[in-house]
């Protein structure tokens, strides 16, 4: 049996391929390695406890019938209620430099008001700022160049810092670039974090992964769970053969067409024989840009207010591989409880992603395995401690004496001294899970915008494909499927 | 069936179409020889959608160079038309 599409990967971007490939009527199968679907945004569960990975918070939040963000489209293609996601908004959050703080919500008046109170001189370029990027030509599939934001940016904003302020959670929400971010992408994640807001569906990112598994089984596309594509053969144009790792047998998949959501440079490999495109060329564009995430869970969830933080500890955002394992410059802060009303979320967890070396982190697994030495369980330890103490050191910075943050130092200390449990992430663990080369969760240097190859059936959806985060990547996988499987299938 | 009865079979066909692919719309007040997209918030990929329900529904293909045709209600009655079992 020759499958009409197969996808290669249960990411958010392979799942939302699928489910389309299947609405037009085609036969589907869609591989996945691991016995859980999610790929770079999934979940676990230890002590009684649901922990998210991935995902932090949802981009693009909308009100019921406010048809704008793409969220809604993205719900519209794949016929899910708005309603089955349950989006809880950020009460706030907030850019925090050491001469500034920007806070802000859903509602956009909060962001203008801090702007215009913290910047007087630039609310009118800010406004400007906002008109260009709602009028922004969005070039998805159409293939444009990477032009860089940090270079077009002060044509609009003339202040340095609040330069830096606006580059810098944008380049932590999905930059593959050190230091810069491609300026599409910024003017689409400048609307879909600050124009339309953070949400996060109540119960985590497993509620958006199983109305995502129901979708697949109601459209009738079958999901291999456990099977790793590990080769992928041409047979003469006319179809793809996949060679599939089941435990320690192999399976064969023929398909007509093939959407990878692995990455361009991991799908390529799965070329043996002829290469996908020359890669010896391209040899650097694999991502640099790799996170360690610690994540506590505690008894309780301190009392703090925001949602997420983006905190930098100088005036100049820093965000590249750092030359150590972590860097301790800058980071990311959520609190997946400070979402919707007070005593919402229950998941009492803190999540603190920092930039780290991948190149270090593999040498420290490497030799640990040749040697049977603890290093790099010690290396892990020793970031997670660091890690802690950033996390404190965030809130003694606070003005604790007056205001929303009154008491809060003893709050963390007395929190952080009841974690039920602890885990760390590192580049190498993201590597082992997801198979992204160098770790790198926002993918390679290079887009494959129209979502081509140069092998004429098979497909690139994902954070190669050049849409980030959970939204960008369903987007991603609707697109791709859209023009290269949906619109054709009447030929 | 009396054309005057086909016209308002392939007419509600259509409707039924748009709110599967748009259940949130308000269809009832829906004018016939007004642009959809300026009445509802369809967009290609809507479209799209209407052209892949009619071929999985009423085995009707749509090239894409009628795609203009679907433009409004009545534009849809009158394409689809011929093309629907008498």
């Amino acid at each position: 049996m020759i499958f009409d599409l197969a996808v290669i990967g249960a990411g958010m971007s392979g799942l939302a391929a699928a489910i389309r490939g299947a609405m037009s009527g085609k036969k589907v199968v869609l591989l996945e390695r691991h016995t859980r679907i999610g790929g770079l945004n999934s979940y676990y569960f230890r002590q009684g406890q649901t922990i998210d990975v991935g995902l932090h918070a949802l981009t693009n939040f909308y009100q019921p019938r406010q048809s704008t963000s793409p969220l809604f489209r993205v719900l519209r293609q794949l016929r899910i209620s708005y309603e089955e996601l349950q989006l809880l908004p950020h009460r706030s959050s907030v850019v925090s430099f050491p001469d500034q703080e920007l806070v802000f919500s859903n509602q956009r008046e909060q962001l203008l008001t801090e702007i215009a109170q913290k910047f007087p001189a630039e609310i009118d370029n800010f406004m400007r700022l906002i008109e260009w990027a709602k009028e922004y030509p969005l070039s998805a599939l159409s293939g444009g160049e990477y032009k860089s934001a940090r270079a077009f940016l002060p044509s609009i904003i003339k202040d340095r810092l609040l330069q830096e302020m606006l580059l810098f959670p944008i380049m932590f929400y999905g930059s593959s670039w050190e230091d810069d971010i491609d300026l599409e992408q910024f003017a689409i994640l400048f609307k879909s974090i600050f124009l339309e807001g953070l949400s996060r569906p109540k119960g985590g990112v497993r509620v958006i992964l199983q109305i995502l598994q129901q979708r697949l089984y109601e459209e009738g596309c079958e999901l291999r769970l456990g099977r790793e594509v590990v080769e992928v053969v041409d047979v003469k144009d006319v179809s793809l053969l996949l060679k599939v790792r089941v435990g320690a047998q192999t399976e064969e998949v023929f398909a007509r067409k093939v959407i990878s959501c692995a990455g361009y440079l991991e799908t390529d490999a799965l070329f043996s024989k002829e290469k996908v495109k020359g890669m010896s060329d391209e040899v650097n564009i694999a991502g640099k840009i790799s996170f360690t995430e610690a994540i506590w869970c505690c008894r309780r969830t301190p009392a703090w207010q925001h949602a997420v933080v983006f905190f930098s500890k100088n005036n100049q955002s820093y965000y590249r591989r750092p030359p150590g394992l972590i860097d301790t410059n800058s980071g990311l802060i959520c609190f997946p409880d400070n979402f919707g009303e007070k005593n919402e979320g229950s998941e009492r967890t803190v999540r603190l992603s920092l930039l780290a070396n991948f190149d270090l982190w593999h040498q420290l697994a490497q030799s640990s395995q040749s040697s049977q030495t603890m290093e790099y369980q010690e290396a892990k330890q020793q970031c997670e401690a660091m890690s802690v103490a950033l996390l404190r050191d965030y809130f003694l910075r606070q003005r604790l004496d007056q205001g929303p943050y009154q008491g809060l130092n003893q709050g963390i200390d007395s929190v952080l001294g009841e974690v039920i449990f602890r885990d760390f992430y590192t580049p190498w663990s993201i590597h082992r899970y997801t198979g992204r080369v160098g770790g790198a969760v926002y993918g390679c240097q290079k887009k494959f915008r129209d979502g081509r190859t140069t092998h004429p059936n098979l497909y690139l959806c994902g954070t190669d494909h050049g849409l980030l985060g959970v939204v960008g990547a369903l987007l991603s996988g609707i697109t791709v499927a859209n023009q290269y499987i949906v619109a054709e299938s009447a030929l | 069936m009396l054309n005057k009865e086909k016209v308002v079979h392939v007419r509600q066909a259509i409707v039924d179409i748009i709110a599967d692919i748009a259940p949130d719309e308000n269809l009832g007040d829906i004018r016939d020889d007004v642009a959809l997209r300026e009445q509802l918030e369809l967009d290609s990929m809507d479209f799209l959608d209407i052209v892949m329900e009619l071929r999985k529904k009423h085995k009707i293909e749509v090239p894409p160079e009628d795609y203009p045709r679907l433009a409004t209600l009545s534009g849809c009655v009158e394409y689809l038309f011929p093309k629907f079992p008498a």
